[in-house]
């Protein structure tokens, strides 16, 4: 292959790709692609939309790189049109034929050959601007623009600077295609001319052939650097727009993960508004509540002072119950002793009635009569001697009538005494108010026991006192007697329902440890079932046909109040019932707790009269102590 | 299609571009390289310039209104000051027939062979001598030999109006150093004289 032969394959291979080049740019650009990618880039992961929106930002500041040196061309085309024209007139205005001067070509060069070099270029930079096409026009305009101009000049060595200069100023497309373009043209200058007009560039003699590849050989020199810095320039520019996209990707990461903090923050809110919504309706709901619970309290409380009053009321009522109890008692034995007061006095009056004072009165009636003859009387009259037999008799009856009146009279005595008895014991124990003093419990049994008066063995019970001594106690006196007349009337009820022939009471008082006094009131009585058991003490709980139902209940309220307990144990129906009352020894424990007795507390015959302090006096049953 | 159309009327236009160069640079090609050689001088002139003191005596016929020549003024004042040989230079400065020499000096041209060192300046109106030397442009050098006879004669210039080295330079220069030349004849680029009688 002849060195012609190896030019022109070069030459179409060049030509060839410049067409590969012009197609290129007149597709749609790289950077169109990655916006039309950008619809899918939510797709991509960070990696992947960082290389795209690396590109993208790379072919946009390449193409406003384009856009910018190609108008900076544009201008430069214009102006060195402008240059080679005043060049051209400057230097080689005219052409001289003898005396005729014409215009000289250089001119016609300037304005015709330079207005059609830069034609094209501003063409392409108005109308295609950062196409790869138009920089490569631009590229070889501006070669011609040097040979032109070199010509111009006259082919002043200086001029030859605008070839370095152009490719200098070309390298700021940082397109290193478009220097071996440019380079290309200066080469295929001088090779051309160098084949067909070689004395235009080299001289015909003297100049090698290849001479061409020297001077090709110093653009290529400079092509070196220049080609070096437009890839160190395009690396910059990657690399800015790689970090750019690396800040913008991140930026955007940023800003959706603060959208997506925000959104949630706002859903939060939300969220965190309607629970204060609903926090706030729970806690009108709950000041409803309160204000109704607090108007439940209010009621609660004027129930509880209402209950208070009439617990104490019922209390004042059982206190009156059982003075009632107590009176009746009294009035019953101060009834019974009238009887016999009575009895005592009709039997006076009978006796007083059949009294012999009448007969006496008539025999001194014929004394009288008789005063004058009294001897007469006596010795003649026949009545006379009777009179012996008479006052013998009289003196008789007398002293039966004597006797028996003074009988009568002891026992009236008698009774009035007891029903004095009866009356200051009464007095004694029916003062009202809780005074605590001095208690000797035996004598307290026997008051209580007394104050049941002979109903016992009338009705034929027997009592059986087992009574320990046991000091004296410091304790409310009245309320113990109430407690026990309550306790001995109801075993007295419950005994003469009973069908027993041996009806019997039994009342014990002993120590239960070191600081109670236990006093049991036992009978074999109709006794209590077990059902019944707990609610024996309760409030309106009675077995009797005429009972209230409080006195029990008013028993185990006193027994509280004294510091002790009331508990019942019974073995069933026909069983009878044991009523223990446990009562401190020792003063200062008034306000303890009431429990079932801790023997007992296994055995579920026995109920407890209260079991805690609370729920006390609701539960706490009576059995009536009616009557 | 619109592309392609697009595309059509783009290569329309590059083709366009293209040819047009082509054109415009070949007509000026044409016009650079549009010189003549050199014809033989007359011998009266030749006899004329053997009167000279000089070895050597060099002639440059100049048109002071071409500035084509002002290349060939360039390189004799880059080459001559350094050529060791005896030599003389004249230039003949062409004055059209009906014009005063002020025509001829008010140009740069003749300011630069003004410039020119050890150079008389000769105004031939009417163009005598040019047609004495039968030369027919602007720019045109003869260089007269010690014995009489003309060693170098044409164009000292690549093309109209380009300085530099070039075949007419060295075929000079060898012969003031009394060296072979790579050629005695070359081309002449300038305006031309343009006389009837040539």
């Amino acid at each position: 292959m002849s060195d012609y032969q190896r030019a022109i394959h070069v030459l179409l291979t060049i030509v060839r790709k410049a067409w590969l080049q012009l197609v290129a740019s007149s597709s749609p650009r790289a950077g169109d692609r990655c916006i039309d990618k950008e619809s899918s880039m939510n797709r991509c992961d960070p990696q992947e939309l960082i290389e795209e929106r690396e590109q993208r930002l790379y072919e946009t500041a390449r193409r406003r790189l384009h856009t910018t040196i190609d108008r900076m061309f544009g201008g430069l085309m214009v102006l060195q049109w402008f240059l080679g024209m005043g060049l051209a007139l400057f230097i080689t205005p005219l052409t001289w034929i003898g005396g005729i001067a014409e215009l000289h070509i250089h001119v016609w060069a300037a304005v015709v050959l330079g207005g059609i070099i830069s034609s094209l270029p501003v063409y392409l930079v108005c109308f295609h601007p950062a196409a790869t096409h138009t920089r490569h026009t631009i590229a070889v305009a501006q070669a011609l623009w040097s040979a032109l101009l070199i010509h111009l000049t006259g082919g002043r060595i200086e001029t030859h600077f605008h070839v370095f200069g152009s490719l200098a100023f070309l390298a700021f497309y940082r397109d290193w295609r478009v220097l071996i373009t440019a380079s290309a043209v200066v080469a295929i200058d001088h090779f051309l001319r160098g084949v067909w007009w070689p004395q235009s560039v080299f001289g015909v003699v003297l100049a090698s052939p290849y001479r061409w590849i020297e001077h090709a050989a110093w653009v290529v020199f400079e092509d070196i650097f220049l080609v070096a810095s437009c890839v160190w320039g395009q690396r910059e520019m990657r690399e800015a727009a790689r970090r750019q996209a690396q800040l913008e990707v991140t930026n955007a990461t940023i800003e959706q993960q603060i959208a997506q903090r925000t959104e949630d923050l706002r859903r939060a809110t939300e969220a965190l508004e309607k629970a204060n919504a609903n926090l706030q309706q729970e806690a009108d709901k709950l000041a409803a509540t309160n204000t109704s619970l607090e108007k439940e309290i209010r009621q609660r409380e004027k129930a509880e002072r209402e209950r208070m009053a009439a617990q104490q009321q019922l209390l004042e009522a059982s206190r009156a119950a059982g003075m009632a109890e107590m009176a009746t008692g009294v009035l019953h034995n101060v009834g019974n002793v009238l009887n016999s007061v009575n009895v005592s006095v009709e039997i006076l009056l009978d006796q007083v009635g059949q009294s012999q004072l009448g007969n006496l009165e008539k025999a001194v009636d014929l004394l009288n009569a008789h005063r004058d003859d009294l001897a007469h009387f006596f010795t003649v009259d026949p009545r006379g001697p009777k009179w012996i037999e008479f006052l013998n008799r009289l003196k008789d009856r007398l002293n039966y009538e004597q006797s028996s009146w003074k009988a009568e009279l002891v026992a009236l005595s008698e009774n009035v005494g007891h029903i004095k008895e009866i009356v200051a014991m009464q007095q004694n124990y029916a003062r009202a108010g809780s005074v605590r003093t001095t208690v000797e419990l035996p004598k307290l049994i026997d008051d209580a026991i007394k104050s049941m008066g002979s109903h016992f063995a009338e009705q034929g019970i027997e009592l059986v006192r087992e009574l320990d001594p046991l000091p004296p106690i410091t304790s409310d006196k009245n309320k113990l007697l109430q407690i026990l007349i309550n306790l001995l009337s109801n075993a007295r009820d419950a005994v003469k329902e009973s069908d027993r022939v041996d009806k019997a009471i039994n009342v014990s008082l002993h120590c239960s440890g070191h600081e109670m006094a236990v006093i049991e009131v036992s009978d074999n009585g109709i006794g209590i079932a077990k059902d019944k058991l707990t609610q024996i003490f309760r409030y309106g709980f009675t077995t009797k046909k005429k009972g209230h139902g409080f006195g029990l209940h008013s028993c185990a309220l006193a027994a509280k109040e004294l510091g002790g307990e009331l508990t019942v144990h019974s073995e069933g129906p026909g069983k009878g019932a044991t009523f223990r009352l446990k009562i401190p020894l020792f003063d200062g424990t008034s306000h303890q707790t009431l429990s079932a007795d801790s023997k007992s507390s296994n055995d579920a015959a026995i109920a407890p009269a209260v079991t805690a302090e609370g729920a006390a006096l609701p539960n706490i049953t009576a059995a009536t102590i009616d009557s | 299609m619109k592309r392609q159309v697009r595309l059509i009327v783009l290569l329309g236009l590059y083709v366009l571009w293209g040819s047009s160069i082509v054109w415009g640079v070949s007509r000026v090609l044409n016009y650079s390289f549009s010189g003549d050689y050199p014809t033989e001088s007359s011998p009266d002139a030749v006899g004329e310039m053997a009167t000279s003191t000089a070895d050597f005596h060099v002639l440059v016929f100049v048109h002071p209104k071409c500035p084509c020549s002002m290349a060939t003024i360039d390189n004799l004042g880059r080459l001559l000051p350094r050529c060791p040989a005896n030599y003389a230079v004249t230039a003949i400065v062409f004055v059209p027939e009906g014009k005063d020499k002020e025509w001829a000096t008010e140009t740069a041209t003749f300011a630069a062979l003004e410039r020119l060192p050890h150079t008389r300046i000769e105004f031939d109106t009417g163009g005598t001598r040019i047609r004495q030397w039968n030369v027919r442009r602007s720019g045109h050098v003869i260089v007269k030999a010690p014995d009489g006879s003309v060693a170098f004669s044409g164009g000292i210039t690549l093309e109209r109006g380009h300085a530099g080295e070039s075949l007419g330079t060295v075929s000079m220069m060898r012969v003031l150093m009394q060296q072979s030349p790579p050629a005695r004849a070359v081309p002449v680029f300038g305006c031309t004289f343009s006389l009837d009688s040539l």
